[in-house]
């Protein structure tokens, strides 16, 4: 079982960020090995069904929307467009792209089958992580060791940090930004996607949760249009707790909101079963404590750092009362710079870091969480993995 | 009285809701500023306690939402407010 294989750069965890850190290492000429627990690329965007792009465009909205960050971001945007055949919608004061998470599912495989340099190891966990010889790592995983010299954690709870017996950056688990879950019904009538019905429905709600014949988190359930007829997704937001209760929670509410939609509701009467994640849409856990963390006020403010790597474009959207999201938006309307120190171990080298557990204080992650950011400080910590490796080879 | 009750229509969002922007006026469409499915639930709980009015099926419409002005009529009516 102990074979030992050779790569430039090991990716860990194949969602938003990592897909786009083992593209761009790919790329970049470096050898990569993508390690995905599940059977899907795609993370929180397939298995948690989040189906809307966040923080891929410019925040004017003023103008038209325009892409925030070149490359594999610019790239997945257009790929998911022609798929669905759906726009950048405003949301309020933000745009986002509406997405399909089969279809990103399909992106996310044929992205990385088209790399030649770059194989995606499926139902993988990593289980340790060692020095090996010279500045080299050893990944353990349930299928054996991989022998690199350069690694990207993108597996949103700095589980490299963990392994590496590194300290980690988080709140208290109370405090951490609540939880999603998310679940769609198909066999919609077109009518429920009209605004009148929709806002007929959150009055439905209140009063069902007034005497008590929905629970509580009802009234924190918002429904959005998929890009797919017939189908609506409902996302429901729920306190932080572990995966296991937030999915029996998300589970027996699903349930539960369907069997009420279908009796109260004709345009819902023929609706589907309901189409539940695989997994709860979760904001918060870890991140690392790299070279430099991101603040609030960095973002906010628009800081230009001379190491920028990415951008960030989403409001600070904090998730921490019953009451939905609290939105701070950025004091110009213009992207934010997110330092490749922030994607970088202050104490290892070689390791870079990803998506939701870049080095960020909690408030910064409010922004920086987003999918379209993922995938652009995914693309930048890949390139800085596959250089690292490459200077690796020269010494 | 008109721009009392905005006023008090104006806070129980911005307090209670999402901040509203300071170029908000009373004709600001609220649903491009952030009012969804989502906020309007906390918008009918909140008026129904703050003003002791019942909001109907037949009030939930566009008009009557879409900003503080229109807000403010619908909730003047049912509350039979000056």
């Amino acid at each position: 079982m102990d074979h030992v294989i050779t790569a430039d750069v090991v990716v860990i965890g194949g969602g938003s960020a990592g897909l786009c850190a083992a593209v761009a290492a790919a790329r970049a000429g470096a050898r990569v090995i993508l390690i995905e627990r599940s059977g899907t690329l795609g993370g929180m965007g397939t298995l948690a069904k989040v189906h809307t792009f966040c923080g891929l465009y410019h925040p004017d909205v003023s103008r038209p929307p325009e892409i925030a960050n070149p490359g594999l971001p610019a790239e997945i945007e257009n790929l998911m467009r022609s798929r669905t055949g759906v726009g950048p919608v405003k949301m309020g004061k933000v745009y986002v792209l509406p997405q399909d998470p089969a279809a990103f599912a399909e992106i996310a495989r044929n992205l990385t089958a088209a790399e030649k340099s770059l194989e995606v190891r499926f139902g993988t966990t990593c289980n340790s992580i060692t020095p090996g010889p010279g500045k080299s790592f050893v990944v353990g995983t349930d299928s054996g060791n991989i022998h690199c010299r350069a690694l990207v954690d993108a597996s949103a709870d700095a589980v490299v940090a963990d392994l590496l017996g590194v300290a980690r950056l988080s709140v208290a688990p109370e405090k951490n930004q609540r939880s999603a879950f998310i679940f769609s019904l198909q066999g919609v009538d077109p009518a429920a996607r009209e605004e009148t019905f929709r806002m007929r429905l959150a009055l439905e709600i209140v009063r069902a949760v007034a005497v008590d014949s929905l629970p509580q988190i009802a009234l924190g359930t918002a429904s959005r249009p998929s890009t797919t007829p017939g189908e609506i997704h409902f996302t429901t937001d729920l306190d932080p707790a572990p995966s296991a209760e937030l999915m029996a929670t998300g589970l027996a509410f699903a349930k539960s909101f369907t069997g009420f939609l279908r009796k109260k509701f004709p345009e819902y009467s023929s609706a589907s079963a309901p189409l539940p994640a695989s997994l709860p849409g979760i904001r918060e856990t870890y991140r690392w404590n790299g070279q430099y963390i991101l603040t609030a006020e960095d973002l906010v403010s628009c800081r230009k750092f001379p190491d920028t790597a990415a951008y960030a474009t989403w409001p600070i959207e904090l998730r921490e009362t019953t009451r939905g999201p609290k939105l701070r938006f950025f004091d110009h309307p213009l992207p934010a710079s997110i330092p490749l120190r922030s994607l970088t171990s202050a104490e290892i080298d070689g390791v870079f870091f990803a998506g939701r557990c870049i080095s960020a204080t909690h408030e910064a992650l409010a922004s920086i969480r987003v999918m379209g950011t993922c995938f652009a400080t995914g693309q930048a910590a890949g390139r800085a993995a596959a250089a690292h490796a490459r200077t690796q080879q020269h010494t | 009285m008109t721009t009392d009750l905005t006023h008090r229509i104006h806070s129980l969002i911005d307090e209670g809701l999402f901040p509203l922007h300071q170029s908000v006026t009373e004709d600001t469409d609220l649903l491009a500023e952030g009012l969804d499915s989502l906020a309007l639930m906390q918008l009918i709980v909140l008026l129904e306690k703050e003003f002791s009015i019942n909001i109907s099926p037949a009030d939930l419409d566009r008009k009557n939402f879409s900003t503080l002005a229109n807000i403010a009529n619908m909730v003047r009516e049912k509350a039979s407010l000056p």
